[in-house]
């Protein structure tokens, strides 16, 4: 019976050694989760101070949206704000920066570059992560009022005109029109498990005449 | 959302005996806290890990980005595309067929590209067409032919052929416009087709055969996406639906999804209503994967290539189609596709060698032009049929390597492994006499021994451990490094070669230029381009700048094969510090392009072109020396008698496309903007190439459109056309797609685009995944420990029940 017993308290040691194995990996990928949320949200806050002194810059320069002297939000960014973001209706205020790749992206939404800069005449693209910044444009629905602040401080007010799911391996957004609009791009499905896919969601907006 | 999808399977778990609900729960609660008190602490340990270092001043070890960095390029898609009035509607016409003729006589070839189209739709409309062509084509003709009207295009300043064009499509004239948008990349604009009309574009351009390791080679591009803005991984791709290699052709769609056409002579029976943006959106099966590789023939090709190579040929051979050959009464070759005609999605590339005895050492080719005597000379290595190492034998000497790495944030993800994965590749390379250093650079640059090192297996295994740890992360600060790899000089009896691995996602590109140009010396520099959508303009002219050579490797697969042939190359240099002698003309220096010739590596011809003034090719007559430095030293000589060289038309078009380059060129070097515009726009004008400065616009007289009949139309027909059949066409059963316009912001102005479109961002990150594997692991670990305890537990119990 002592066989048995130690036959079986050695069974349970190895579990156990393979629990904490379990654990530590559990963990290590739980914490590498948070951590993308955590960049995400902290680097908001970060962004806050530095578009702040991008508007103090930016008021007395040019009215175009790349301000002459980026204010880089951390002294290594290679990224910095270029403008404001807000959606009322759904309490989201977020800062823009420079570029749309996904280093950047994990900080906040990013401004594709070659497109119109946000909130001047033009057409803007906005692209942001799904399971962070962006996850409101799933709510968004046409109407919706889309406000952007420039690196000057005027603001620039759209209206959602609508949305669409398109496959980003044969949907390519034209530039410039001479109309002022902004297209804010996510990656689809909002749940999908696995980042990657080929699926792109946008929200299409147009300046708001009204405002 | 996702928790709590995950919170229901848990809760759903059926529990059989070892999970109590109560457990379960408990389990459940216990994660939450744990989640919970996880992300707290990351909050505190990213605003230490964020503000301390700022506080000190210190740069970031910090790894942003765990999304997957997805670079933004600027594909251009292939096709015609047709507007109609409505501005934000755009249309994909159905390509009914392109015929290529190629003529090749010996190092010259002229090209005619002929593409018909068909408007299918009830109402006027107005067409786009982008296509490739090869990088350094002179596209010099234009006919549009629409019904059995032909128009000859005329070279215009490009706003002004806009505007004439612009204008003619407001009166209602059949009008077509070629406009280059990069070297390689054109666009065609067709105003007023009719409805059930057929539009025939012919672009005629002048080209010269490549020449390396013996083998001439003769280019026709078919998609431009892949070769210059390769494509990212979730961008379209030559491997999306290509066929496994060593399989024959498919006649697969085109990564640009150009749509199914008829083969030539068939009847109309694909007429695919792709959009240039996805309409299966709303189809819904969005979500199917591509099945078939072979789903249908798309934007087909019929080629036809006149050889005439100057002898007799050793081989002849086409990479990636099969050919028919057959002999022509001329003594020239008369080649040919197997099949009718191919699906566009692969470059043809037809290669031939010449018999070793027949290969010249060198040929002329002439043309006059307004008194003027135009020439392309080139000047073939010896032996050039025997293996390119044996050319010129004992050569090689022993060589100082610098490896410069861009660790910054660009590279971060696929383009550092494929970066590292080169570079070790290279130190494998090394010879026992050779030395090497590395510089990484991001924010600043730093060496990675403090001097250069021979190769020695302790030093290469420390260079490699040092290699495995880089990390990309901080900006691109590319000043700093190309001053560390320029600082010192070449050692006489030894190479120094500077390797450059980057993405060279970089703005100050002729801040760099100029430091190259002024640093350079007797260094030679290698631009190794890296990653999904490098900057080949960059790359391209800081390898000509700094007279190496551009590598560029899109895709990891490609790093051992790529990397050799740099190698390769790098061993064995053959001559520098070519030089001309001309003799035999009376007048001035004749203007030579490149101004400066290149050095020479095994393999390699010398190729150049000149401008000889007021000489007419029947004038021309004596010598021409050319000397160069053989690297152990000695002079190497050849002189050729321009007596001998063969008429050629088109010769003034590729010098003229080559000087253009030239005095583009000129502008990093410091040169005033707006002379060097101007110089090589009069270039451009004078000599009819379609250039980004200038276009050329067909205009036709005759007022086409009624004038009651609108340009704009509100709606396309919905329906689909005759016989389409979408099973046969994408392989899987599918909704009816209905033609449709595009949805209002997409695009209008298709005009005005200029080429130019975006693909989109990505925006995911991996988070959800990794959280999902984490609760995963944590359930699997309360699970064993359960376990472990009941196997702990349980004898005791039976004790007790005992």
């Amino acid at each position: 019976m002592s066989v048995q017993q130690n036959k079986r308290r050695r069974l349970a040691a190895g579990l156990a050694a393979l629990a904490l194995l379990s654990l530590g990996l559990g963990l290590w990928q739980l914490g590498g989760a948070g951590w993308i949320h955590a960049k995400a949200w902290l680097a908001q806050r970060l962004l806050e101070r530095s578009w702040a002194a991008t508007l103090d810059d930016g008021g007395g320069g040019g009215t175009s949206g790349t301000a002459a002297t980026p204010q880089r939000p951390w002294p290594w960014a290679d990224t910095h704000p270029v403008a404001q973001l807000q959606v009322p209706a759904y309490n989201v205020d977020q800062i823009v920066l420079s570029g749309a790749s996904g280093r950047t992206m994990a900080f906040g939404p990013g401004h594709l570059e070659g497109t119109a800069a946000p909130g001047t005449q033009g057409h803007s693209v906005i692209g942001g992560h799904r399971d962070t910044h962006f996850r409101f444009l799933e709510a968004l629905e046409t109407g919706d009022a889309i406000r952007l602040r420039r690196p000057d401080g005027g603001w620039a007010d759209y209206r959602v005109s609508g949305t669409q799911i398109v496959d980003s391996r044969r949907a390519r957004l034209l530039p410039d029109d001479g109309r002022t609009r902004l297209t804010l791009v996510t990656c689809y499905p909002f749940d999908a498990v696995t980042a990657g896919g080929p699926l792109r969601y946008l929200v299409f907006a147009v300046a708001d005449a009204g405002a | 959302m996702f928790y709590d999808s995950v919170r229901q399977k848990l809760s759903t778990t059926p529990t059989r005996g070892i999970f109590p609900p109560h457990i379960v729960q408990q389990c459940k609660n216990a994660l939450a806290m744990i989640g919970v008190a996880l992300l707290a602490g990351l909050v505190a340990v990213t605003v230490v890990a964020l503000v301390a270092p700022q506080a000190l001043g210190a740069p970031a070890t910090i790894v942003a980005g765990q999304g997957d960095g997805t670079d933004v390029s600027r594909d251009v898609t292939a096709g015609l595309f047709f507007r109609s009035g409505r501005p934000d509607a755009l249309l994909e016409a159905p390509t009914l067929a392109s015929e290529v003729v190629m003529t090749v006589s010996g190092q010259v070839t002229r090209v005619n590209v002929r593409q018909r189209f068909y408007n299918p739709s009830k109402v006027w409309q107005e067409g786009i067409y982008v296509f490739p062509l090869p990088e350094q084509s002179a596209v010099d003709r234009l006919v549009m032919t629409v019904g059995d009207r032909r128009v000859e295009g005329r070279i215009l300043e490009r706003a002004e052929a806009r505007r004439v064009f612009e204008e003619a499509a407001e009166k209602g004239q059949h009008a077509g416009l070629v406009e280059s948008e990069r070297p390689n990349v054109f666009v065609t604009s067709v105003a007023n087709v009719g409805p059930g009309d057929e539009v025939a574009i012919e672009i005629q351009y002048q080209d010269r055969v490549a020449f390396a390791d013996g083998r001439f080679s003769l280019r026709f591009p078919m998609v431009v996406a892949p070769r210059y803005s390769p494509a990212a991984e979730d961008l379209p791709s030559v491997n999306y639906r290509s066929p496994p290699l060593g399989q024959p052709q498919p006649p697969a769609a085109a990564p640009s999804d150009l749509p199914p056409a008829r083969p030539i002579g068939g009847e109309i029976q694909a007429n695919s209503p792709i959009n240039l943006v996805d309409q299966r959106a709303d189809g819904g099966d969005l979500f199917g994967p591509v099945r078939h590789p072979d789903r249908g023939p798309a934007n087909p090709i019929a080629l036809a290539v006149a050889l005439n190579p100057g002898g007799p040929m050793a081989v002849l051979e086409s990479l990636y189609h099969e050919i028919a050959v057959a002999q022509t009464p001329d003594g020239g070759q008369r080649i040919t596709l197997a099949e009718t005609s191919v699906t566009a999605d692969r470059d043809f590339v037809l290669e031939w060698s010449l018999a070793a005895s027949e290969t010249p050492e060198a040929a002329v080719f002439g043309e006059g032009r307004q008194g003027d005597g135009y020439l392309l000379i080139d000047i073939f290595p010896p032996n050039n049929a025997a293996a390119p190492e044996t050319v010129l034998p004992g050569l090689t000497l022993p060589r100082d390597l610098i490896f410069v790495i861009d660790t910054s944030g660009s590279m971060h993800g696929p383009s550092m492994e494929q970066a590292k994965f080169a570079l070790r590749q290279a130190l494998e390379r090394l010879g026992p006499e050779d030395r090497f250093n590395i510089i990484q650079f991001n924010d600043d640059a730093e060496t990675v021994f403090a001097d250069i090192q021979p190769v020695t297996p302790e030093i290469i295994a420390r260079a490699r451990a040092v290699v495995r740890r880089l990390e990309a992360d901080g900006g691109t600060e590319m000043l700093p490094a190309l001053r560390l790899a320029l600082s010192d000089p070449a050692e006489s009896g030894r190479l120094r070669q500077v390797v450059f691995l980057t993405d060279g996602a970089v703005g100050n590109e002729h801040e760099l230029f100029q430091e190259i140009a002024a640093r350079l010396g007797d260094i030679r520099l290698f631009t190794v381009g890296i990653g999904a959508a490098p900057n080949s303009y960059f790359m391209r002219k800081a390898a000509e700048v700094g007279r190496g050579s551009f590598t560029y490797i899109g895709d990891v697969a490609e790093v051992a094969e790529r990397m050799k042939a740099l190698f390769r190359k790098l061993e064995t240099p053959v001559l520098t510090d070519l030089a001309l002698d001309w003799s035999g003309t009376a007048s001035g220096p004749p203007e030579l392009y490149p101004s400066t010739l290149p050095d020479i590596y095994a393999g390699e011809p010398i190729q150049f072109t000149a401008r000889v003034p007021d000489h007419t090719l029947d004038e021309l007559a004596g010598t021409l020396r050319l000397r160069g430095r053989v690297q152990d030293g000695t002079t190497w000589e050849r002189s050729l008698d321009l007596g001998t060289l063969a008429s050629a038309p088109g010769v003034a078009a590729i010098w003229a496309r080559a000087k253009f380059e030239q005095v583009e060129d000129g502008v990093f070097r410091g040169e005033d903007y707006d002379a060097v515009r101007e110089a090589a726009l009069a270039v451009a004008l004078d000599y009819q190439l379609v250039t980004h400065l200038t276009s050329l616009v067909a205009v036709d007289d005759a007022i086409a459109r009624p004038e009651g009949a609108p340009l704009e139309q509100s709606e396309i027909p919905r329906n689909l056309p005759e016989g389409w059949d979408y099973e046969k066409v994408f392989g899987e059963p599918a909704p009816v797609m209905p033609l449709r316009t595009l949805p209002d912001p997409i695009m209008r102005q298709a005009s005005a685009l200029g080429g130019q479109s975006f693909a989109l961002p990505q925006g995911a990150t991996p988070a959800g995944l990794m959280a999902l594997i984490g609760l995963g692991l944590l359930c699997l670990t309360i699970l064993l420990l359960l376990v472990a305890a009941r196997l702990r537990g349980a004898p005791h119990q039976a004790e007790v029940a005992r």
